[in-house]
């Protein structure tokens, strides 16, 4: 009887105490999913990435525009090639479209050459009367391995002559924050019988990186 | 005196809590019920890009309004493939497929890329609740940290007071939890208002920030596009080749004093040009420099001072354009005039 009596009282005597824990327990249940939410690393949910945070691009180490390459004295036959360095340098990951890709042709005047092969259009500088993107192919590639090559593994999302170059590429390329992919983009000019048209024409591209938190924008 | 200050104390701590636990469960409530405050829907926003107007964890509330009666300036709730999110207007253009509205995030340096149809804009934002302050520093600290530590501090007194001071009074479970029963329960009961204001903080703060986990869409999303503009290809000049063209007349026998008469022409077309028209006889030769007309021909009319074999080669140096090109070789064989 009284081993019994004993027990109860002790039983009565950490009530309280378990009481109280059993609160505290509750309230750090809800506190460590409020902390979960606070603290932890930017998850994905349903295609949106919940962060404060930002996304930066950059391209070939910066934010400022990029010439990326001046070819002067393109022939038949010649394949200059020029490779974009994308880093993800923001805090979150993100998925990289070209995007308001603009071909601008210019004639720059018509030699004799150009009027002989047929080129009736004429104008210095003549924009938009070029030919030079009638007769040189471009393949552009996301380029893995950054070597400026086609390799295994790498992939062509276009391949055909510049005229038929689109504005642009939903490539839903995901580039993790902190990484770098690259895209090249290799120029050839095949020996072909309209390549007189082309002598002095040139072309300007312009192509716009965009880094976004979904895809399909 | 001094215990009427510590109770007043209390009671604007209290009221502090009270407070704190409106300002967390109300936008709670409203957020599964909008029509509560006469909106249609409620949102969470869950990226940066409306910063600073809008920020991760921010309540939006839209109502559904005509596609007309969308103006460059609202911000939207937009919904796309790709989920939905809150944008805003910054261009409106009629087409044939309806209004379409270009949206772009304010922190975002560019327009979003697509054009976003009038149909697929779910309401105007009308009214937001800066619910993302919990996920600042301050703001966790006010609803979670804070609340956790003074819930865990006040307990451990009490637990203290309890075992260490022997002023526990008999009544039992019941008296202990809500302090009824014994003289001075007051200092013993466990769940005292300040705790469970404490709780409810807790709660309704836990709640809340792990709401946008749980959601489906209602964010903005971050862009940063970058440019490679002014790239240039241009072709360089060339030299093409050309051909030239020699004949003669008569051929291929001519009297000696007879005209000869040397014909061709530059292809393609050189006019102006210099034609060198080199004469050759029994391993002499003589130059004579003739020059194309509009249509890159060019003659020359020669007579013979020999009887034999005369070659005839036409040529020119080229241009800029141009490389030269020289003739097959013409043979005329000049005679005696035979008098008869």
């Amino acid at each position: 009887m009284d081993v019994k009596r004993r027990n109860e009282k002790d039983m009565k005597k950490l009530m309280p105490l378990a009481a109280s824990i059993a609160l505290i327990l509750m309230a750090s249940l809800f506190a460590s999913a409020g902390s979960m939410a606070y603290f932890s690393d930017p998850e994905t949910s349903n295609g949106n990435t919940f962060t404060a945070t930002s996304l930066d691009l950059n391209v070939d180490y910066g934010d400022i525009n990029v010439v990326k390459f001046t070819v002067i004295n393109m022939r038949p036959g010649n394949q200059p090639k020029a490779t974009f360095t994308l880093t993800n340098v923001g805090a979150i990951d993100g998925f990289l479209d070209l995007e308001s890709i603009v071909v601008t042709s210019f004639e720059n005047g018509r030699l004799d050459p150009e009027k002989e092969a047929g080129d009736i259009t004429a104008g210095n500088p003549g924009k938009g009367k070029g030919e030079l993107q009638d007769v040189v192919n471009l393949r552009l590639f996301i380029d893995y391995g950054g070597d400026g090559w086609i390799s295994t593994g790498d992939i062509t999302f276009f391949n055909g002559l510049v005229n038929t170059l689109p504005g642009n590429f939903e490539l839903d390329e995901p580039i993790n924050f902190g990484s770098t992919t690259y895209i090249t983009a290799l120029f050839d000019w095949w020996s072909t019988s309209n390549d007189n048209l082309a002598m002095t024409d040139s072309m300007v591209i312009d192509i716009g990186f965009e880094l976004a938190q979904t895809t399909g924008q | 005196m001094l215990r009427g200050k510590v109770k007043a104390l209390s009671l604007v701590a209290k009221a502090v809590l009270v407070l704190v636990c409106l300002v967390l469960i109300i936008p709670g409530v409203i957020r599964l019920y909008p029509s509560l405050i006469g909106a249609d829907d409620s949102y969470i926003v869950l990226g940066g890009s409306m910063e600073p107007t809008l920020s991760p964890g921010d309540l939006t509330f839209t109502e559904k309004v005509e596609t007309a009666e969308i103006d460059v300036g609202n911000i939207v709730a937009v919904k796309t493939d790709s989920g939905i999110y809150t944008h805003r207007v910054i261009e409106k253009a009629e087409s044939d497929e309806g209004i379409l509205f270009r949206l772009k995030g304010d922190a975002n340096e560019d327009p979003d890329s697509s054009y976003v149809n009038g149909s697929e804009i779910i309401g105007k934002t009308s009214f937001s609740l800066p619910m993302g302050y919990l996920f600042t520093k301050t703001g966790y600290i006010l609803a979670v940290a804070a609340p956790l530590m003074l819930l865990a501090v006040a307990q451990a007194v009490k637990i203290n007071r309890l075992y260490d001071t022997r002023k526990r009074r008999r009544g039992g479970l019941k008296a202990i939890l809500l302090g009824k029963g014994g003289r001075r329960r007051r200092k013993f009961s466990i769940l005292d208002t300040t705790s469970i204001l404490l709780l409810l903080i807790l709660v309704a703060g836990g709640t809340n920030m792990m709401a946008p986990y749980f959601i489906s869409g209602g964010g903005s999303f971050f862009t940063d596009t970058e440019s490679s503009t002014s790239n240039i290809i241009r072709a360089a000049t060339w030299m093409v080749s050309s051909s030239i063209t020699c004949s003669a007349s008569p051929n291929p026998t001519v009297n000696l004093g007879e005209n000869v008469t040397v014909l061709g022409s530059i292809i393609p077309a050189r006019s102006g040009v210099a034609v060198t028209l080199t004469y050759g006889w029994n391993g002499t030769t003589m130059t004579r420099t003739v020059e194309t007309n509009g249509d890159g021909a060019y003659y020359d009319i020669f007579t013979p001072n020999e009887v034999g074999f005369w070659t005839i080669k036409a040529s020119w140096e080229g241009d800029s354009s141009y490389f030269g090109a020289s003739s097959n070789i013409v043979t005329v064989s000049v005679s005696e005039l035979m008098e008869e």
